[in-house]
């Protein structure tokens, strides 16, 4: 498994395309390659190694079970990939209280894991576009969109953990969104 | 939530929050349906996506227990996950095979079970044409057996995952200047006959059949909206 973006020999929509067809050799090589970031993914929401295998494990049964259903209008293959990472932990996250994720236990547990020295940021690729983006943010506005992006937090835990009010977090963050995207155009 | 649509940065705004994970249940609902017919929406989600995606991409990877795979392969071989294999030419009889078998699940009255199921069978008349649903990539999705009255009986070929707040609508065009004609709404896809009395014109050979993706009380126009799943022609039984 690289740590690398994205290896262009790889071919995610003909490994969908295949799925989609019963091909379960497709399946394997597209665990072989994503699997690894698919539960860093979900462990910088979840924070539980345990959870996050069971989420990554729902999401390649789904993605089995959908990849008929992949059309390039939602985006590129491996963007609905993440994205169905990404809501099966963000579903996890909100039925199963936050609160029983996280207790001070586990969080020693977790700063063991990975999370503890994860930058999210300084993981982007130097030329990258988004990352030249986000730091034109001022710092602030920048966490708040990597804390609802890569932890999960909600308008109302962001608020809580920058000390802000949330009305202020919500206008921020919408401001923030439509200069990133103006920054990426 | 009621921004309007018409501001292209209230658009953007939203469609980035929902990529971000911010809003709520409902919210999420809400925008999922409107995906299904704003082509503008759905188009600023997709580049919300591709936009953060480099953020999964780039993160570090955690290796796998080493019985990860072996449970999602353990997943996927169960009956129910397989794919059907529409290829097959014993489709067909394995199509009976399956509906005796669920007569027989009933316990107390299996043989009186079995004997009406296949009763029923013997009744019921046979489809004057067939169309086979496939998805752009050539997957098979569903078989469609369309009878004299212009009814229809849908056969699911694999499990088709409908969103919360959508359902599966079957349409029917023999005509263009008439449009797109629906045959009915279901929430997921199961082997069902629909559009039963309502005395459509008696099928023809190359009736285009196909399956979209609605909100779930159906589309609200009359005319699909949302993406097509599943489309095929018809070929008449001779």
């Amino acid at each position: 498994m690289n740590d690398g973006a994205t290896d262009e020999a790889f071919d995610a929509r003909a490994a969908l395309r295949a799925c989609a067809d019963g091909d379960q050799s497709a399946l394997r090589a597209l665990y072989d390659r994503e699997a690894g970031r698919m539960i860093a993914v979900a462990l910088r929401i979840l924070r539980r190694r345990d959870l996050a295998e069971d989420v990554v494990q729902d999401a390649f049964v789904r993605i089995w079970r959908q990849a008929g259903l992949y059309n390039a209008a939602l985006g590129s293959p491996r963007a609905w990939i993440y994205t169905i990472v990404r809501n099966l932990s963000l579903n996890r996250l909100r039925d199963g209280a936050r609160e029983d994720l996280v207790d001070d236990e586990r969080l020693t547990e977790i700063s063991d894991a990975s999370l503890a020295g994860d930058d999210p940021l300084g993981r982007l690729a130097d030329g990258s576009a988004l990352r030249r983006c986000l730091e034109k943010l001022d710092p602030q506005r920048r966490v708040s969109l990597l804390l609802a992006y890569t932890e999960g937090l909600t308008h109302g835990e962001i608020a809580g953990r920058l000390g802000l009010p949330l009305g202020t977090v919500k206008a921020s963050i919408r401001r923030s969104l439509l200069a990133l995207r103006e920054c990426m155009a | 939530m009621s921004p309007s649509m018409d501001d292209p940065d209230d658009l953007q705004a939203l469609a980035g929050e929902y990529v971000l994970g911010l809003l709520d249940p409902a919210e999420v609902r809400e925008i999922e349906r409107r995906m299904t017919q704003d082509m503008a929406l759905r188009d600023a989600v997709a580049a919300w996506r591709d936009r953060f995606l480099e953020i999964d991409a780039s993160a570090a990877p955690v290796a796998p227990s080493a019985h990860l795979w072996q449970r999602i392969a353990d997943e996927i071989a169960a009956p129910q996950a397989r794919p059907a294999q529409a290829a097959r030419p014993a489709l067909w009889s394995r199509v009976g095979f399956w509906r005796g078998l669920s007569f027989a699940g009933a316990a107390l009255s299996a043989l009186l079970a079995i004997f009406s199921g296949m009763l029923i069978q013997q009744m019921q008349p046979r489809p004057v044409a067939v169309a086979v649903l496939q998805a752009d990539d050539a997957t098979p999705g569903a078989i469609i057996e369309a009878f004299a009255d212009g009814s229809v009986r849908l056969v699911p070929l694999r499990t088709i995952d409908v969103p919360p707040g959508r359902a599966l609508q079957v349409w029917t065009l023999w005509d263009r200047a008439r449009g797109p004609v629906p045959l009915g709404l279901m929430a997921r896809a199961e082997e069902r006959r629909l559009a039963r009395g309502d005395n459509l014109p008696m099928p023809i050979d190359k009736q285009l059949y196909e399956i979209t993706l609605e909100p779930a009380s159906g589309s609200p126009t009359g005319r699909p909206t949302g993406p097509v799943l599943y489309k095929g022609l018809a070929s008449v039984v001779h």
